[in-house]
């Protein structure tokens, strides 16, 4: 018989999972990921689904317009934040909250150098905003994170570049103007002719 | 029910694919049968929904089988058992990846080849036919001419998926220098429409198929309802095998939809409630003809557990491979399935797959934003190749399938408890594998990152969720649970289907080996049915 013994009690009725030993807990990469700052336990589970005010979507519009932008092949388009966006905030719990606390910060972040709104701002003074608060490749939490010093700014900060920035940034990727990005007309979800995965695509480089 | 005539002839405990074709032929011969399945049935105008689910971020079979699995796990093993099975009317095929393999002749040999694991008590010619059989009940799509794969007397009823762009401009080159032989992979998965069902469309959701181009038993279990002389019950689960001599079952017992418990009678009973079930299930039937559990007077009913463990590497190139534009690979190799060392090295199973991380997850791992995104996912997208291995597993019998009395199901029943262990044969043969994705990868030219190689200082692999071994099949009943025939040594009316019947597990998925050896039971049941009085 086995030395050592690990029980995975999984979800019975009412249950939730229990994890054998605090030691593997420490372990977890859910428990270092809520550390770092990334853990979906960021978001707020328990704050209701709902939709943004058209205001709040302007603003989160004209985010994802800085964040994807058009260039060889097609950026984030109005339509597109708003469907993917309200479905999101819809069913999600957690997102209605963190894409309002988004606009919120935008706003703020953008009067704080004597500017206007948010989405009243020009595309390059959007982009500077957010290199200024979020940087070229999201905030660095992780130093403080490790000693434990995190500010309440420092969270949202971190909220904001995980649940609605990469959010808004990976749900385009999955999209069709995402894929055409690597000149993809079929992909995951969508059919296309059976045999033209043997061919490079079209009007790509052969 | 004492005196009573049995309800049915036969009763098939479990509606995956093993018993759905069970249920077929039999029903084609005239038998009526009940099918008891525990979980609920997926109408095929659901997996389309099931899809967007799954392109939403959520596990569409959670939400057809939404029980969480109970079970322990002990071993230097962690045994996952989530997402590996599933409780549907169609069973487990309805998320697998539609591989459709023979096993090799060398697998059905190994004691008297090699001097290790076991013989089965059936050679690959016996077993030949129905390879064939099934191959056309599923509608297998395949090339032949692979050099490496057992001997076949019929044609493949579907084309052949080819090799993909990258196969084709970077795998079969390098292989071809390196004297390694790849070919194309039989898949259960139409190329052209074949029995009522579409031809692939590359919707890429293979987890899913929305449109049933990828076989799945619920073909078969519609196939033996329309027979008129088929019952599939759903969400019924059986609880308790119940005999009545020291010889013969006389009842299944299980719990209705509403939890009742219900009891029904046959003649005959087929056991094909996937391998960890079926054991499971035969284990609680402990009676005082049966102290160990039904069919275990030799004590093995839960031995000799199997799997087949992956690993692999992966390289950067600098071409562009297009991958993700169909849901599944297109090459493997076989060369090094049965080789002189295999005293020594397993069986390996050699999968090409383009691929790496989609453009979403480039992009999030990327961290960047902005023009810099795009053309982050532009340069980097697409240009990474994996050279996947699956291994063999010999049969031990420290590796076993038992029940946890401390932890019970929603019934109150003892779990399953999952014994399992990695030996040095799967060790080596892991290595080995390795060495030759290795040894492909430069070749090819791929830069292969230094995370890769921490895998042989951890020696990684994964399991692959293929469940075989328990009830062994041999010719000796002190030593195996089912006889060539696969019914129960100790009862004349209990067959057992599924890969638990498997004496040793080659490399290579066993759904096609699966769904052969039902075709072959069925005429044993059929004897078994005439031999039985009324």
């Amino acid at each position: 018989m086995a030395v050592s013994r690990r029980v995975v009690l999984k979800g019975l009725a009412g249950g939730g999972a229990i994890l054998a030993g605090s030691l593997w807990a420490a372990r977890s990469p859910r428990v270092r990921g809520f550390v770092r700052g990334d853990s979906p336990e960021y978001l707020d589970r328990r704050s209701p689904t709902g939709t943004l005010s058209e205001g709040e979507l302007t603003t989160v519009i004209a985010l994802a317009e800085v964040l994807l932008p058009a260039d060889e092949s097609p950026g984030a388009t109005a339509d597109w934040v708003r469907s993917h966006v309200d479905a999101r905030t819809n069913r999600a719990p957690g997102f209605l909250a963190a894409y309002r606390e988004a606009a919120q910060l935008l706003d703020a972040w953008s009067v704080v150098g004597g500017g206007t709104a948010f989405a009243a701002l020009a595309p390059a003074a959007r982009e500077a905003v957010l290199l200024r608060e979020l940087g070229p490749e999201g905030p660095d939490s992780h130093g403080t994170a490790q000693l434990g010093l995190r500010s309440a700014q420092t969270v949202s900060k971190a909220r904001v570049w995980q649940h609605v920035v990469q959010d808004l940034i990976v749900a385009f990727f999955r999209s069709p103007a995402g894929w055409a990005v690597v000149g993809y007309t079929n992909f995951p979800g969508v059919p296309g002719e059976p045999l033209a995965y043997t061919v490079p695509p079209r009007g790509t480089a052969r | 029910m004492t005196g009573s005539p049995p309800e049915y002839d036969v009763c098939i405990v479990g509606a995956g694919m093993a018993g759905g074709i069970s249920a077929h032929e039999l029903a084609r011969q005239g038998l009526k049968v009940l099918v008891l399945e525990a979980g609920a049935r997926v109408a095929p105008g659901r997996r389309i929904e099931l899809m967007q689910a799954d392109l939403n971020g959520e596990d569409p079979w959670k939400l057809v089988d939404p029980q969480a699995e109970v079970y322990s796990t002990t071993g230097d093993h962690e045994y996952p058992l989530e997402g590996s099975r599933m409780r549907a009317v169609g069973g487990s095929t309805h998320h697998w990846g539609g591989l459709a393999y023979r096993m090799h002749a060398s697998d059905f040999r190994l004691k008297s080849t090699h001097g290790i694991g076991e013989d089965w008590p059936l050679s690959y010619d016996d077993l030949e036919p129905f390879y064939g059989q099934a191959e056309r009940e599923l509608g297998v799509a395949g090339g032949t001419g692979d050099p490496f794969a057992s001997p076949r007397s019929t044609e493949f009823p579907l084309p052949a998926f080819p090799f993909s762009y990258a196969d084709t401009t970077l795998v079969k080159p390098t292989c071809d220098k390196l004297g390694i032989g790849i070919h194309t992979i039989p898949y259960a998965r139409n190329s052209a429409p074949y029995q009522g069902r579409p031809a692939c469309q590359a919707f890429g959701m293979c987890h899913v198929c929305p449109i049933e181009a990828m076989y799945n038993g619920g073909v078969h279990v519609r196939l033996a309802e329309a027979t008129g002389r088929v019952e599939v019950r759903g969400n019924c689960t059986v609880l308790r095998l119940n005999p009545v001599s020291p010889t013969r079952l006389g009842s299944v017992t299980y719990a209705d939809p509403a939890g009742t418990r219900r009891e029904v009678t046959a003649h005959l009973f087929v056991l094909a409630a996937h391998t960890i079930e079926s054991i499971r299930l035969l284990l609680l039937s402990r009676s005082s003809g049966f102290p160990n559990g039904l069919a275990n007077r030799s004590g093995t009913v839960g031995r000799y557990f199997m799997e087949h463990f992956g690993s692999g590497m992966a390289g950067v190139v600098g071409q562009p491979l297009y991958p993700q534009r169909i849901g599944f690979n297109t090459a493997h190799s076989l060369q090094y399935h049965d080789t002189p060392e295999r005293a020594r090295i397993g069986a390996i199973k050699l999968t090409f797959a383009s691929g790496g991380l989609s453009p979403a997850r480039e992009a999030a791992a990327s961290g960047r934003w902005g023009r810099e995104v795009k053309k982050h996912v532009r340069a980097v997208y697409g240009r990474t190749i994996a050279v996947v291995a699956n291994v063999e597993q010999l049969p031990h019998a420290d590796n076993w399938i038992g029940l946890d009395r401390r932890l019970v199901d929603r019934f109150g029943d003892p779990a399953p408890e999952i014994h399992l262990s990695v030996g040095l044969y799967e060790r080596r043969t892991l290595r080995r594998a390795r060495d030759i994705c290795v040894r492909i990868l430069r070749a090819a030219g791929a830069r292969i990152p230094l995370s890769q190689y921490r895998k042989y200082l951890t020696n990684e692999h994964h399991r692959i969720a293929h469940h075989m071994g328990g009830c062994r099949m041999g010719t000796e009943p002190r030593e195996s649970v089912v006889d060539p025939t696969l019914k129960a040594h100790d009862l004349d009316n209990l067959f057992v289907l599924g890969s638990s019947v498997f004496p040793t597990g080659g490399v290579v998925n066993p759904t096609l080996t699966i769904a052969a050896l039902a075709l072959r039971a069925t005429s044993s049941i059929l004897t078994a049915r005439r031999t039985l009085a009324g």
